[in-house]
């Protein structure tokens, strides 16, 4: 190869590098080792706003915008230093002021003798450096967004559970005190119905006590809800008899069935076992309210009660029951709502009847009970209810038997009775009371005197009122029962009717527990409990202390109050 | 577009070379501005006559220049560039630049206007 085709190919080859160097984005400058510009690219000639002419034998740093490294103004004097060093990089801000403009620069020695020189890359990271700042003002808005919702969540939880605790508080509240007169109207009517009554008083007194049971309902009603909703209620274990429930809620049922000339049809699988195990109280509120519901809203035709069942497990029982009517049905678009508190299905020129809590509760308590509450109607035919709940099976009848049947009671002689209350009113209607069971009591207005009073023995029985001014129920029973004394029986009597309350006197020591207001029957039952209660705890010494019901009594204090 | 030739007749230092850079013509004035004896120049590549921090810059666009189209920034138009001289100082210089195609081969001249 001559030397004129060999000068020809180096200069194609450099003719090629600078036309490839001079053609990448990255500004490229080389230097000597004093910094001394020697070669430049397009992009350089750019950022520094010169042509290459212009910068050759400049020295570099002189040619550099100003720019900042981490916030601090940076002579160009040390990056000549530090590339002589070696390679490295590092990132400039072109400005302090946004937007930014940021360049990353890397550099390093080319160590080839005789002439070492220094190669320097400027990349504009303007675009980048913009970007992230936006992604990360958007991740910080974002983060700054979620912080204050989730605050207003947290807030608005905080006012819900405030507002709810507040309605819980309210209705216990309202509930004592319409409970406080109720006793007297509900006890006294009670009471005035076993008297002589002319047919006109009869019919008065009758619509007094029809209408005392009415509200009482309500509140129940109201309460029932609001405990379920506050996760307060607490089912019982209850040994139930499917098919005697069932006889029983449509034997109440059936006079206002006939009184309208309905048809009554009941019909219970043979394959529902005997005895299931759940709460019969609220099996029972299901069963009263749908049968009475198809009775309310059919006019003519019948009302048919069906129960099934089906083995979900060893354990476990799935039972149906199917509640269905010829009555007017409900309309399609009503239907989603039909479970929603305080609604009724409009019925054509009807008034609506009841409070609308009725389906309500039942769906709820349907829910509690593992199952749910359906519906399916046809508008001129009729509906149909199907409540499904999960029971326990009944394995052993030796075992630990919830609700055994009561042992039978022997004849005793008359308890000795203090009722401990404040009110009047309600110290005469437990007087009148107990004189339909011909028995007596002693009367005391609060703790301290109870507690006086027993120090001196000869109380069997004490009915004790837990809301009292001074010593209350619940503080004179902790008391009582530190004493050295004869223990009596004990039994709470309260407006309130929530499950706690019954907890608290549990605890405090009480034996029974009645709720007000106090109805013949209920506190003929307390008596009974307390009669078995004496076969299994004949003689209490006087050492002992809170003492417990015994196993086979079944104790409202373990269980829902009644409604 | 000021020919070579127009350039020659200017009373300025006057240099040409062929398309290798190699230098084949000085006048009068640049040898005596610049202290070069034509058997000192004549011959020699114009990176001589280039301060160092020049000579890789002029290689390169040099051979960029001779295998493009021949347009080129520095063409035609007045540079303040430095020269250096025999004694290897440097003078700044307005220099002036052309190039001229004869057949397949290019040939550079320019004057160098000394400015000091």
């Amino acid at each position: 190869m001559s030397s004129e085709h060999l000068t020809d190919q180096l200069r194609n080859t450099l003719g090629r590098l600078e036309a490839a160097l001079s053609s990448v984005k990255d500004a490229l400058v080389l230097t000597n080792l004093d910094g001394v510009v020697e070669w430049t690219n397009s992009s350089f000639d750019s950022i520094v706003g010169r042509t290459r002419l212009q910068s050759l034998g400049k020295y570099l740093p002189d040619l550099l915008p100003e720019h900042y490294v981490s916030g601090k103004a940076t002579r160009g004097d040390q990056l000549i230093a530090q590339a002589a060093n070696g390679a490295g990089s590092e990132n400039w801000d072109l400005s302090l002021d946004p937007p930014r403009r940021v360049q990353e620069v890397s550099w390093s020695p080319v160590n080839l003798l005789p002439n070492p020189s220094l190669v320097f890359v400027f990349r504009d990271l303007s675009s980048i450096t913009q970007a992230q700042d936006e992604i990360k003002r958007a991740r910080d808005n974002l983060e700054q967004e979620v912080f204050t919702r989730t605050a207003e969540l947290q807030q608005a939880r905080d006012e819900a559970l405030a507002a709810r605790n507040a309605m819980g508080r309210f209705l216990s509240n309202i509930s004592h005190e319409i409970r406080t007169p109720m006793n007297a109207v509900i006890g006294m009517t009670d009471l005035l119905l076993t008297t002589e009554l002319n047919e006109h008083q009869g019919e008065l007194v009758h619509t007094i006590h029809h209408s005392g049971d009415l509200l009482l309902k309500l509140i129940n009603d109201i309460l029932d809800l609001s405990k379920i909703q506050a996760d307060h209620l607490q089912l019982r274990r209850d040994r139930l008899e499917i098919r005697a429930l069932v006889q029983e809620c449509c034997a109440i049922l059936q006079p206002s069935a006939d009184s309208k000339g309905l048809r009554m049809e009941i019909g219970v699988d043979p394959e529902v076992p005997k005895l299931l195990i759940g709460d019969s109280l609220r099996v029972r509120q299901v069963l009263l309210n749908l049968i009475n519901n198809a009775i309310k809203f059919t006019n003519h035709g019948y009302v048919s009660v069906q129960v099934s069942s089906r083995c979900l497990d060893a354990d476990s029982e799935r039972l149906e029951v199917r509640v269905e009517d010829s009555g007017p049905g409900i309309a399609a678009e009503f239907l989603p709502s039909l479970f929603d508190a305080f609604t009724q299905a409009p019925s054509a020129g009807e008034q609506p009847q009841g409070s609308g809590l009725g389906l309500a509760i039942c769906n709820r308590l349907c829910s509690l009970m593992g199952g749910r509450l359906e519906v399916s109607s046809q508008v001129g035919v009729g509906s149909r209810f199907c409540a499904h709940v999960t029971l326990e099976r009944f394995h052993n009848e030796a075992s630990t038997d919830p609700g055994a049947p009561k042992a039978s009671l022997c004849p005793v002689e008359a308890p000795r009775i203090l009722v401990v209350e404040d009110n009047r009113i309600n110290q005469r209607v437990l007087e009148l009371l107990l004189g339909q069971l011909q028995l007596s009591a002693e009367f005391v207005n609060d703790g301290e005197a109870a507690l006086e009073r027993l120090q001196h023995n000869g109380i069997d029985l004490v009915l004790m009122d837990l809301q009292m001014p001074g010593i209350d129920g619940l503080e004179a029973t902790r008391q009582l029962r530190q004493l050295n004394l004869r223990q009596p029986y004990l039994v709470a009597l309260t407006a309130f009717a929530f499950d706690q309350q019954k907890l608290d006197c549990q605890k405090a020591g009480m034996e029974d527990f009645l709720s007000k207001p106090v109805r013949l029957p209920d506190l003929q039952e307390a008596l009974d409990r307390y009669h078995l209660w004496l076969q299994t705890n004949p003689a209490p010494s006087p050492q002992q202390k809170n003492v417990v019901t015994a196993p086979s009594v079944r104790s409202p204090l373990t269980s829902s109050p009644a409604t | 577009m000021i020919s070579i030739e127009e350039l020659r007749t200017h009373d300025l230092p006057f240099v040409r070379a062929d398309q290798e850079g190699i230098v084949e013509e000085v006048n009068d004035s640049f040898i005596s501005i610049y202290g070069w004896a034509p058997e000192d120049i004549i011959g020699q590549s114009l990176g001589l006559i280039l301060p160092d921090s020049f000579r890789d810059a002029h290689h390169l666009g040099f051979s960029r220049f001779r295998m493009g189209t021949g347009e080129s920034e520095i063409l035609n138009h007045p540079l303040t560039l430095k020269t250096v001289c025999k004694d290897q100082s440097e003078i700044n210089s307005e220099h002036f630049i052309v190039a001229e195609r004869h057949g397949d081969t290019w040939s550079f001249a320019a004057t160098l206007r000394p400015l000091e």
